[in-house]
């Protein structure tokens, strides 16, 4: 494999040494590029008390191109799928190379305080949402109870 | 372990370049497509020195090169923004404005005299009109992009001052040009854009770090003007890309967009009338077919050509194999090939003994083992439905194969054609060098027939190649002979002047120039030949078609 960027090097050892609170992030053995997530629901959500894992991985262009997130978690939430695929600007046309995998687990940790019903990516999901707020939130409470409890993950 | 987050994605044709394929091409040398006639006028009503009619169907048509495209429809255009307009905008601003407003002038002016600080905000230029993109060499700079140190390197920076190395911001250009779109400060919060000008200094910048040679080239050449102009050319309808091999040009439809709608009508009916097929050429003098831009497949028409491609390529003629050679068990239905034997089979799955002539039960068959009587009747009858059908797949396979193997023959002898033009080319590049030690007193312009000779005759390997299509849809009738005749006489001609080249390759061969000089006459006419035998079975294919003396099966 060819040698890791200085780049790469240099934001492993930091979101090692210095996480951010509520997100850990460690690289792989068997490939650097690949990292497994953790990222805790914010405590005002309907997804407080969850512990959503993601993987993520860094495609050989980056920075100059977006890492590539998605949940592994079962999740309840317009913009994302039954996939785990995310929708957020920042993965895409708003990337860019001075973005790092700090902030951009940052903005993922906001998207899940901050539903946007009007920008979906499941359809049926955001169809509720608006159609009946409390119950879809509800329905996200349930969800992060059943399958994203930190006890389940031990 | 990776995937895709996203499913949108947009491709490009990666390949920038606009190199020449031949260097001894002329220019208006393809006189069997097209003639130079100028004063046409465009659908933005100017005239067009460049339009070219083409003499299978007067088609009119622009062939493009990308640089010339950028030149005519971005560069002039700004410079006439320039001088009509806004005489004190500067070229990047301009350029800026028009790349952010998809190089509409009229919106440019409408915009900046509505509001020219909103326009200004809006496409990523400083207010005050006051650029201050710098390149500088600074020492020891520690690049937030890529986390790097270097002990001294350029540094570019917009006039927000948010400074990246050199490195970084080439990657992130070739990153971003395939967008097409306005590219902005690498600082996420900043919306200043970088100017098209020093796209091409930052290139030019990073390539001279690496290859130590910095090179210029001019605007029309600009990454991010050539993307653009591929991204208008995909958009819009009335352009095509040459399918040719390695071909990066694309030629424009002139006429009206109505025209071109009812064209499309014409070409959703099967019809016959084979002068509809507009066939246009590139600035290569490649000739394909604007409809299907596919490359010139007359004589046969659009909608033959797709049932032609599509049976080639899906497994229809597998089935019919299957439907020829093997019978299903009479019992269990498994299919068994015959491969040899008498006809009393045994079925390899459930054992069931049957005669492979009527598939009746063998037991019926005491005392003939090796004649089937049930056949003979059948033969009387005239046959039964099953063996009916299966005698008529066999036909339609073998008429099939027949026209198949000689099309793919052609296609490949086109392939073999063009690696004997590379190799004329070299030798015509020995004959030159030869002749500047003047050992003989011949000019550049005594074989320039080589090259007009071997575009004849991939030319008439790619009508031939068609014929065979053309004729296995053909309904048979007596004009289908002269049809044939034509096709031979083409064939004839095409497979003798492509003898001599490959004498004239020939690694026996000693005296390759001299082989050519010889053959000079004998080339000359041959392909001239070529072309007007071409052109005979074309128009006589094309008027049989229209009184209805030729026709199509049905298939």
């Amino acid at each position: 494999m060819a040698a890791l960027p200085k780049r790469i090097i240099k934001e492993t050892e930091r979101l090692v040494s210095d996480p951010v609170p509520g997100i850990t992030a460690i690289p792989k053995e068997d490939n650097l590029r690949h990292f497994e997530v953790f990222i805790d629901g914010p405590s005002s959500s309907p997804y407080a008390g969850g512990h959503f894992s993601l993987e993520l991985f860094l495609p050989d262009d980056y920075p100059m191109c977006a890492p590539k997130v998605r949940f592994l978690t079962k999740i309840y939430h317009p913009n994302i799928d039954k996939l785990g695929r995310i929708c957020l600007d920042v993965l895409k046309d708003n990337w860019s190379p001075a973005l790092q995998i700090r902030t951009i687990l940052l903005s993922i940790q906001a998207l899940l305080g901050a539903p946007n019903p009007d920008d979906p990516l499941a359809n049926d999901v955001a169809e509720d949402w608006k159609k009946d707020e409390k119950k879809a939130i509800e329905t996200a409470q349930s969800w992060t109870k059943q399958y994203a409890s930190a006890k389940l993950q031990e | 372990m990776y995937y895709e987050s996203d499913a949108v994605s947009f491709e490009y044709d990666e390949d920038d370049d606009a190199s020449d394929s031949f260097s001894f091409e002329t220019e208006d040398d393809d006189a069997a497509l097209s003639q130079a006639k100028p004063l046409y006028y465009t659908s933005n009503g100017t005239t067009d020195d460049n339009a070219r009619t083409s003499t299978f169907n007067n088609v009119w048509y622009r062939p493009w090169t990308l640089q010339e495209f950028v030149q005519v429809h971005f560069l002039d255009k700004m410079e006439k923004l320039k001088q009509d307009h806004l005489p004190n905008c500067s070229v990047d601003e301009l350029l800026i404005m028009l790349q952010y407003k998809k190089w509409q002038s009229e919106e440019v002016i409408n915009d900046y005299f509505d509001s020219r600080e909103r326009l200004y905000k809006n496409s990523g230029l400083p207010l005050d009109g006051k650029s201050k993109n710098t390149f500088t060499v600074i020492q020891d700079f520690s690049c937030y992009v890529c986390c790097e140190t270097y002990p001294s390197t350029t540094v570019y920076s917009l006039t927000c001052g948010h400074q990246f190395c050199i490195s970084c911001y080439y990657h992130y250009v070739t990153h971003e040009i395939s967008n097409s779109k306005l590219i902005t400060c690498i600082d996420p919060e900043c919306t200043l854009s970088i100017p098209h000008k020093d796209i091409d200094e930052i290139f030019a910048t990073y390539e001279a770090k690496v290859s130590a040679v910095k090179v210029r080239k001019p605007l029309s050449l600009n990454p991010l003007l050539i993307s653009s102009a591929k991204l208008f050319i995909d958009s819009h309808n009335t352009y095509k890309w040459c399918p040719a091999t390695d071909c990066n040009h694309f030629t424009e439809l002139l006429g009206t967009p109505k025209e071109a709608e009812e064209g499309e009508h014409l070409k959703e009916s099967k019809s016959t009338d084979i002068s509809q097929v507009s066939i246009i050429g590139c600035p290569d003098h490649h000739e394909f077919c604007f409809d299907c831009n596919y490359e010139n497949h007359l004589p046969c028409p659009c909608w033959v050509v797709k049932l032609w491609i599509k049976k080639c390529e899906d497994d229809s003629e597998t089935a019919n194999w299957i439907d020829a050679n093997t019978n299903a068990c009479p019992k269990c239905q498994a299919s068994i090939e015959k491969n040899g034997g008498c006809n009393h089979m045994t079925c390899r799955k459930c054992r069931f003994e049957f005669c492979w002539i009527c598939l009746g039960d063998w037991i019926h068959h005491n005392n003939s083992y090796y004649s089937c009587n049930k056949f003979k009747e059948d033969k009387e009858n005239g046959g039964n439905e099953t063996s009916k059908r299966k005698y008529k797949s066999k036909l339609s396979l073998q008429k099939y194969l027949h026209f198949y193997k000689r099309f793919a023959i052609h296609e490949s002898s086109m392939k073999g054609d063009l690696k004997t033009l590379s190799q004329v080319n070299e030798v015509t590049r020995l004959y030159m060098e030869a002749r500047k030690e003047h050992e003989h007193n011949l000019s550049w312009n005594d074989i320039q027939f080589l090259p007009d000779a071997i575009k004849s005759l991939a030319n008439g390997r790619k009508t031939l190649k068609w014929t065979y299509c053309f004729a296995y849809y053909l309904a048979d009738s007596n004009f289908s002979e002269i049809f044939e005749s034509n096709q031979d006489y083409l064939n004839k001609t095409v497979e003798d002047l492509s003898e001599i080249f490959e004498s004239i390759v020939s690694k026996k061969n000693t005296n390759k120039v001299g082989t050519i000089l010889k053959n000079k006459n004998k080339i000359i006419n041959l392909s001239d030949l070529i072309s007007s035998r071409r052109k005979t079975l074309i128009s006589s294919a094309e008027v049989n078609l229209k009184e209805g003396l030729l026709s199509f099966s049905s298939e």
